[in-house]
């Protein structure tokens, strides 16, 4: 008999209990997962930003302003995806950027990548939390309930049990991502056929918006330009994707796939859910919305298709700080493990092969973050939370650029085994330059003073590393990757 | 009153997760040594193996 007994163990997790240290000798994060998982993390930590977030665009440049915003942002963000793809598929280990700024930069470069990348990740789970229990309010109240909920106990609820989740297993916990974030997408496209989006004279309406300019483009494109920071909650996250690589089955396949399939599923529903809002709400309602979709599903669906985007909202709200646990995770544990922070945090699981000792440091951290709106009693706070989020994302994309040119430079195609090698460069090195170059002074017009704070908080943290942790880094040993030598070295 | 409920379930369940998480972290910590626990190198794919990087990551498995 071949086949496994039913409740008997897979010879993985045999191999797991009876030699924990795996084959080659070391303690390692499980390899388990597919391209179907990978997109489910990067479109999962995404989603949110369609069922709320982006509408914000909409009341800064207009419903055209939006749109412009939408498709900008969407070539910005297919370059971060197609570079991604690339480079990671090439560096099979956790930690995403930062590894590969470690690999092509150097130290302290890595460090503020690997800085970035916690800040984005856990500033999002926070905001999403946060969110999750002002849902918990909106439910209680569309049920009846007229008190008020304490907001408190469904943060941390849902933080705890995200984090528990991540503790247990990378497997379970990116399979419940892929149903929920699929749910959530197909949610999207239901509205979309019930509202008979294909007829757009059936129940939209965009007669206003194509015969009046205020409605479209009412302040302009300075407005447009204004809108772009906004536009980055259709796609923001979707490079968390390879902070999964070390867990991959194949990283050089599954980087690759889940991540170009998981920008274009994006770009479908940031154009799908922009259309039926905008043939739905009058811009100066959407615009201030907070559950855009939602809002759109009960005034052209009502009933069955109301439930279910309101499930969608719920669904991608968890997924989304479900991923960004993994991902805060993964980058915080891999600078522990390369000296860049204390040794203590690079620790795995025995058991569950997780980077235990990360998931549990950020609860702490994204707790604080997420109730802090509510402890203030000041809501505001929340957008600059997620401008935290946004501004660290824009500050690794700029290390992006010329961490590609770098790359090619010193790895040329042909030199070494890529799974992915992206086409035309150096266009969607300097496209990303450009249009993050633009976000970031959008971004500036609307949060300069936040922006300027987190430039200081990353001096300050350089000068630290720099000062306190550098002595620290093996720099010998950091460089595991089986690569040839680079050219001109 | 069913959200008084709720909101007693979440902060005990909340409690419970913290708590089994922070005693599994310190339960596991003392059970294997900080050696063990933080050897794992960057993972390799493979796709990408060669025996060029076989000898890297193993470099004691010719000599043995």
């Amino acid at each position: 008999m071949t086949g496994v007994m039913p409740g008997s163990p897979r010879p993985e997790e045999v191999r797991t209990h009876a030699d924990p240290q795996g084959s080659r000798g070391h303690l390692a994060l499980k390899k388990v997962l597919g391209p179907a998982h990978i997109w489910g993390l990067g479109v999962g930590i995404v989603l949110v930003g369609e069922y709320m977030g982006w509408n914000f665009s909409v009341q800064k440049g207009g419903m055209f302003g939006a749109l412009i915003a939408a498709w900008v942002v969407g070539i910005l963000y297919t370059c971060v995806a197609m570079i991604d793809s690339e480079v990671t598929s090439t560096v099979a280990a956790a930690g995403g950027q930062y590894t590969q700024a470690k690999h092509m930069i150097g130290p302290l470069m890595a460090f503020n990548v690997g800085l970035f990348l916690f800040l984005e990740y856990t500033m999002l789970a926070a905001a999403d939390a946060n969110v999750m229990s002002y849902l918990v309010s909106t439910i209680a109240t569309h049920l009846g309930y007229t008190g008020s909920v304490n907001q408190y106990a469904f943060i941390i609820l849902a933080i705890m049990v995200l984090a528990f989740l991540n503790y247990r297993g990378v497997l379970a916990t990116l399979s419940i991502n892929l149903v929920i974030t699929a749910i959530a997408a197909i949610a999207i496209v239901v509205l979309f056929l019930a509202t008979q989006g294909w007829s757009p004279d059936a129940q939209l309406h965009f007669t206003g918006l194509a015969s009046s300019h205020a409605n479209a483009l009412p302040y302009g494109w300075l407005g447009v330009l204004a809108a772009f920071q906004f536009g980055m909650w259709y796609y923001l996250g979707i490079e968390g994707t390879c902070q999964a690589a070390e867990e991959c089955r194949s990283a050089a396949r599954s980087i690759p796939l889940g991540t170009m399939t998981g920008i274009i599923t994006l770009l479908i529903a940031a154009v799908l859910t922009w259309y039926v809002c905008a043939g739905t709400l009058p811009w100066q309602y959407l615009g201030v919305s907070i559950t855009p979709l939602f809002d759109t599903a009960l005034v052209n669906a009502g009933g069955a298709v109301a439930t279910l985007l309101a499930v969608g909202t719920v669904f991608a709200t968890l997924a989304s700080a479900n991923g960004c646990i993994n991902d805060a995770s993964r980058a915080w544990f891999s600078m522990g493990r390369d000296n860049y922070l204390p040794a203590w945090f690079g620790a795995i699981h025995p058991r569950y092969r997780t980077p235990f000792r990360a998931i549990l440091f950020l609860v702490p951290v994204a707790i604080a973050f997420a109730i802090l709106p509510v402890l203030l009693n000041k809501p505001e706070l929340l957008a600059t939370v997620i401008t935290f989020s946004i501004l660290s994302a824009l500050l690794m994309y700029s290390f992006m650029v010329p961490n590609m040119f770098r790359f090619r430079k010193l790895w040329p195609v042909g030199v070494l085994h890529r799974g992915y090698t992206h086409p035309l460069h150096p266009l969607p090195a300097i496209t990303l330059g450009v249009i993050a170059a633009l976000v970031l002074f959008a971004t500036f017009l609307g949060y300069g003073t936040t922006l300027v704070t987190l430039v200081i908080f990353y001096l300050l943290a350089s000068v630290w590393f720099v000062l306190f942790r550098y002595k620290y880094v093996r720099r010998g040993q950091q460089f595991t990757m089986p690569w040839p030598r680079p050219r001109g070295y | 009153m069913i959200v008084h409920v709720a909101e007693y379930l979440a902060w005990i369940i909340s409690g419970l997760l913290g708590a089994w998480m922070l005693i599994d972290a310190v339960k596991v910590s003392r059970e294997h040594p900080e050696e063990f626990l933080t050897t794992s190198v960057e993972g390799t794919d493979e796709l990408l193996a060669s025996p060029a990087a076989e000898q890297m990551l193993n470099p004691t498995e010719e000599t043995a």
